[in-house]
């Protein structure tokens, strides 16, 4: 069956190589899509996080729906050990958020803080890496703040500043910071109102205990090891000792995770109607196959071949046609994504500021395909041929020998 | 003897929209095994749909058909299928190969069904290959044939798989008559040597003068029967 399948696929070999050339564009810009979608999701989720969140952020149970300096976690030297066990962990951070005002003669910007320690954040804190005037924290009363906002209050390297912010108690409290460093990273957000201070400073401030945090922040080698470090954590003794949550990226930056799944459901529906039109060529390929061959399916039926078999002998045959237009997608998505992935489409003369979900993006288009997106990518377009084929099969399958006889 | 094909009140009306019309009016006869019986008559007197329905091919609307005993009627469509793949072998007019196989896979085909071993099935097509003068051209593609090597495939694969009876509808229109006498030939070795029982419908005169049972139609009804048949 198989090789009477093989051959009556190739009976009309250039209607059968278009077919699968139509099936392997198809898939190869299914795979693109997808693709550029992980490259371009991956890089926004790395961006973001490493702003601030992490990729998981231990915080107080209430901090959620109610952002102020009360609830707060104990950061014990048990939970960091927690944190510190988790699998794929590239870093963590432990900080204070609040929201502040900062003041010069020049005039004053309302905006929020993250409090951190400068040896846990060096290494990956995306403000560090865009700097572009002065150097990051170190200690003491030393101040980042972005570019627009050292324009706005007319600040230098080396200026002063004035931190006004409520204690844990609500007070009106405030401190004065020199600013050691400037930054910029292209979300309007971040660069004009928001400011990074060191932990230790900030807990005197705010009048905090020396273990006092609103967050601790975990950073992951790879984001797919999320949810596997999300139960970890959940499960650890510390961690449940210490009354914290552990929030996912997504609830933390819901407005970038809504962006990400709003746009990734219309990219979905993209591929399904750019399917659609693929199917469509295969259904005709298929059926103008089955339609021509009534004569001689009504002779394979008279000399007794069970109308099961036929059935299934047309299927295969769509099988094979889906076998080979899925595996050329593939090679050609693979090939797209190598090409990509090494060499990305740079578009940021283009589009400078790109954001996406309030976050800066750069761009540089680059393919970075996940292996499950691929595999199901293949599954679903291999599957969605093979139904298309079922109808023809049918077709022939009802085919009454006698009628098929006389079609000549 | 219990006959081989056993046609009793046999009925068969079309429909053509509002009309009906008869093409069988009641047919009884009894073909003996072994025997080499035509349908002639002219067109519309219903030999190729009784051809159909000693086939399986189709139902009657009235009156019935067994094969071995076996009335067909009976049978679910799957035991029907599986009738004519081991006890009944088809010819048709012309072009009734499978294009994308060769003329040893073409006769291959039924035995394949059949689910025979394949050492069995060489042997066996490989024979009867080289009886039906085919030998040497087991590899070539019925386009490769001319009609009359393409009805000795035909042949080959209806006779291959030991079928009791093979029913042959105007097997020889399509041919010269010194191709068609050839064929003739070979179907006349066959049933005398395999005691294959062969049904023709024919308006062929080579055919009808071969035959050893020749069974006049008109107007769907039997006209005359000649020879060894026995009328019903």
């Amino acid at each position: 069956m198989f090789k009477l399948a093989w051959r009556n696929l190739w009976r009309r070999k250039r209607r059968t190589a278009i077919t699968v050339l139509s099936i392997t564009i198809g898939v190869g810009l299914c795979l693109f899509y997808t693709g550029l979608g992980d490259g371009m999701y991956g890089q926004v989720i790395s961006m973001a996080v490493r702003s601030g969140s992490g990729h998981l952020v231990l915080e107080n149970r209430s901090y959620r729906d109610d952002q102020v300096l009360k609830h707060t976690i104990q950061a014990s030297d048990e939970l960091i050990r927690s944190v510190k066990a988790v699998e794929g962990l590239e870093g963590y951070s432990l900080r204070i958020s609040a929201p502040g005002m900062v003041s010069t003669s020049y005039g004053t910007v309302g905006g929020g803080f993250d409090a951190v320690r400068p040896d846990l954040d060096k290494e990956f804190s995306l403000l560090n890496r865009n700097l572009v005037e002065g150097r990051y924290l170190e200690s003491g009363r030393d101040m980042i703040i972005g570019t627009e906002l050292a324009r706005k209050l007319k600040v230098n390297i080396g200026s002063k500043v004035v931190l006004t912010a409520q204690d844990r108690d609500g007070e009106t409290v405030q401190d004065l910071f020199r600013v050691v460093g400037t930054f910029r990273t292209r979300s309007d957000m971040m660069d004009g109102f928001y400011f990074q201070i060191t932990l230790d400073q900030a807990r005197e401030m705010l009048g905090l205990g020396p273990d006092d945090l609103t967050q601790v922040g975990v950073y992951l080698e790879d984001r797919h090891l999320q949810d596997e470090a999300r139960d970890y954590l959940e499960r650890c003794e510390p961690v449940k000792a210490s009354g914290a949550a552990v929030v996912p990226w997504q609830e933390v930056l819901s407005d970038l995770a809504n962006y990400i799944e709003v746009d990734t459901a219309s990219n979905y529906i993209f591929q399904i109607l750019l399917f659609l039109v693929i199917l469509a060529g295969v259904l005709n390929t298929v059926l103008m196959s089955v339609m021509e061959r009534t004569y001689e399916f009504g002779v394979m039926l008279s000399i007794g071949m069970s109308r099961m078999r036929l059935l299934l002998m047309v299927v295969v045959e769509c099988a094979m046609l889906a076998a080979i237009g899925t595996v050329c997608g593939a090679a050609l998505g693979w090939a797209e994504n190598a090409l990509l992935y090494r060499y990305p489409i740079d578009l940021s003369s283009y589009l400078p500021d790109a954001t996406v979900g309030g976050y800066f993006m750069d761009m540089a288009l680059q393919m970075n395909l996940t292996l499950p997106h691929f595999i199901t990518t293949l599954a679903l377009v291999f599957v969605m041929i093979l139904i298309v084929g079922v109808y023809p099969a049918f077709k022939a399958a009802r085919i009454e020998p006698v009628d098929a006889l006389h079609s000549l | 003897m219990e006959p081989l094909v056993k046609i009793e009140g046999l009925k068969k009306t079309y429909r053509q929209g509002m009309l009906e019309v008869p093409a069988l009016q009641g047919i009884d006869l009894k073909i003996r095994k072994g025997d080499f019986l035509a349908f002639a008559g002219p067109s519309g007197s219903g030999k190729t749909t009784l051809l159909n329905l000693v086939g399986g091919l189709m139902s009657p609307t009235e009156g019935r058909v067994l094969i071995e005993g076996q009335d067909l009627a009976e049978l679910s469509p799957s035991a029907l299928s599986d009738l004519r793949l081991r006890r009944i072998g088809f010819i048709f007019q012309a072009y009734n190969l499978i294009p994308v196989l060769t003329a040893y896979e073409n006769t291959e085909f039924v035995m394949m069904l059949q689910k025979v071993d394949e050492t069995v099935r060489r042997e066996k097509c490989m024979g009867l290959l080289k009886t039906v003068g085919l030998e040497g051209m087991e590899n070539r593609y019925p386009r490769e044939l001319s009609g009359g090597q393409q009805q000795r495939v035909a042949i080959a694969r209806a006779i291959v798989g030991e079928p009791a009876i093979v029913l042959a509808d105007e097997p020889t229109a399509n041919l010269d008559s010194a191709t068609a006498a050839q064929l003739l030939d070979t179907m006349e070795m066959l049933n005398r040597e395999k005691q294959a029982t062969f049904i023709f419908s024919t308006h062929d005169p080579a055919v009808m003068q071969r035959a050893k049972t020749l069974v006049r139609l008109r107007d769907g009804m039997i006209e005359s029967v000649e020879n060894a048949a026995c009328a019903g």
